[in-house]
């Protein structure tokens, strides 16, 4: 093992990987909070791929509980939904150079909708489906008597949840950012790649089609 | 408005995406149309429901670890296939190669160490294969009077163990390991999620530098120390900060 020592001391490059790894644990506790924003920032710094790793880490990985969640609900079983979040990271951390916005958190879940939205598309295709449109959804029935508040209150936590997986996803996924997550419309309409006006009228079916899920099960019952 | 129009703002509205003007007549419409109301009482009370931290679904234990570790593995340096302007300097290199091959060989005394391979790269491999396979410990206890005694006929030394488990370091086992062709005992603690290799061995040679360093390999993070005529390496992916501190402890502890 003087090998050991007699390596540390005589090789160059280690004595520089020694000042590298030093910078970087001053570099992260200076990177802790909002310092720095953007990746250009982080650029200033003349980071390293191991710095950039950390610095990354520190910002995206606090918001893996929604990103989980969010994938959770739109791949619908534990399996898939952590594929699909790991996958996210990765690509995240390839692409972080490019996120310039304030918003990490939408940032983020939009990468995780996205790959939830490659990885369903394969899995459909397997199973020979071909649409995951919000058009192959069943739209609200104007012939039914109209939901009632009561019906929502008394509903139980397994109907919400069961009315919520029943929602087309791209219903379920406006629910589950806004409500969940309380982005904005307009973040909602970064994320999903839609319009404002589009985010707008999703939520409003969507929020009419659980009340008339909740509606008709109370019915059920 | 009509009932109809004030539908499709409603929405907006009870998130509080308009602007004033349309604010006002909406509120103006609620207050006047019970249809209307029932509506937007509808979305309150959905709202009210989904306020419910059982609906959200929590990530699995462990996971951020694991996103970690990938992300430590996607950071490896990928092997470059040689283009072909690479190709047109081949010659010039072996020149080069000549020259310094002339230089290593008059100087061989003086350079040999640098010219084993890397003992970090030894050492951090012998830790990442910890991680991935089963083998992180061959004896699994947080009791140190349980992992001492275990490497007794092992190793030809008795390594310190200690649980540092109120300073954030719990001792999870020990395990034998080869570094050199010899065996090692290495202690492993657990730091939040992550673990951390203690590699300790008699130093081999009594010249060895008591200089403490730290080295980054392929995302892990090592230091190498001496204490008490003991080679210690300290291996993990958790930050070098917290590495330090372990190093800290540790070295607190054997002083």
């Amino acid at each position: 093992m003087a090998l050991l020592s007699d390596y540390a001391t005589s090789c160059g490059y280690a004595v520089d990987e020694e000042k590298t790894s030093r910078e970087c644990a001053v570099m992260e506790s200076e990177m802790t909070g909002d310092k720095i924003n953007s990746a250009v920032d982080a650029d200033q710094y003349g980071m390293n791929d191991q710095c950039r790793r950390i610095h990354f880490e520190n910002q995206m990985l606090p918001l893996m509980s929604e990103a989980y969640n969010l994938a959770r609900w739109m791949m619908k079983n534990e399996a898939d939904a952590r594929d699909v979040v790991q996958d996210a990271y990765l690509k995240a951390f390839r692409y972080f150079e490019s996120f310039h916005g304030d918003s990490g958190r939408a940032w983020l879940l939009r990468i995780v909708r996205n790959v939830c939205y490659d990885a369903l598309r394969a899995r459909d295709s397997r199973r020979n489906i071909v649409s995951l449109d919000e058009e192959t959804a069943a739209e609200v029935p104007d012939s039914k008597p109209s939901p009632n508040v009561l019906a929502i209150q008394n509903s139980t936590k397994l109907r919400i949840r069961e009315a919520l997986e029943a929602l087309p996803l791209e219903f379920k996924t406006v629910i589950i950012l806004r409500e969940f997550d309380g982005f904005s419309y307009k973040e909602i309409s970064d994320i999903a790649g839609v319009p404002v006006g589009t985010v707008m009228s999703r939520l409003s079916r969507a929020r009419r089609q659980l009340a008339v899920l909740l509606q008709e099960e109370g019915e059920n019952e | 408005m009509n009932c109809e129009e004030i539908l499709t703002l409603l929405d907006a509205y009870f998130d509080n995406e308009l602007d004033l003007a349309k604010t006002v007549a909406i509120e103006e419409q609620l207050r006047t149309c019970a249809s209307c109301r029932s509506q937007y009482e509808l979305r309150v009370a959905l709202r009210s429901r989904l306020d419910d931290p059982d609906l959200r679904y929590a990530a699995p234990k462990d996971f951020a670890d694991q996103i970690r570790k990938k992300l430590a593995l996607s950071t490896r340096p990928t092997r470059k296939i040689l283009s072909f302007p690479t190709i047109a300097w081949i010659p010039a290199a072996v020149a080069a190669a000549a020259v310094f091959g002339a230089f290593v060989y008059a100087n061989i005394g003086r350079l040999l160490p640098t010219e084993t391979p890397s003992l970090v790269a030894e050492v951090a491999s012998d830790h990442i294969r910890s991680l991935i396979g089963t083998h992180l410990v061959d004896v699994e206890s947080t009791d140190q009077h349980t992992v001492k005694p275990w490497f007794a006929g092992k190793v030809d030394f008795s390594p310190p163990v200690r649980d540092f488990a109120d300073q954030g370091f719990k001792l999870v086992g020990g395990r034998l390991d080869y570094v050199r062709g010899k065996n090692v005992a290495v202690l492993v603690y657990r730091f939040k999620n992550q673990y951390v290799s203690l590699f300790i061995c008699p130093e081999r040679t009594p010249e060895a530098a008591s200089e403490q360093k730290s080295f980054d390999y392929q995302g892990y993070n090592l230091v190498y120390w001496n204490a008490n005529g003991l080679d210690c390496w300290a291996v993990s992916e958790a930050a070098p900060g917290a590495l330090l501190e372990f190093v800290k402890i540790q070295q607190e502890e054997h002083s």
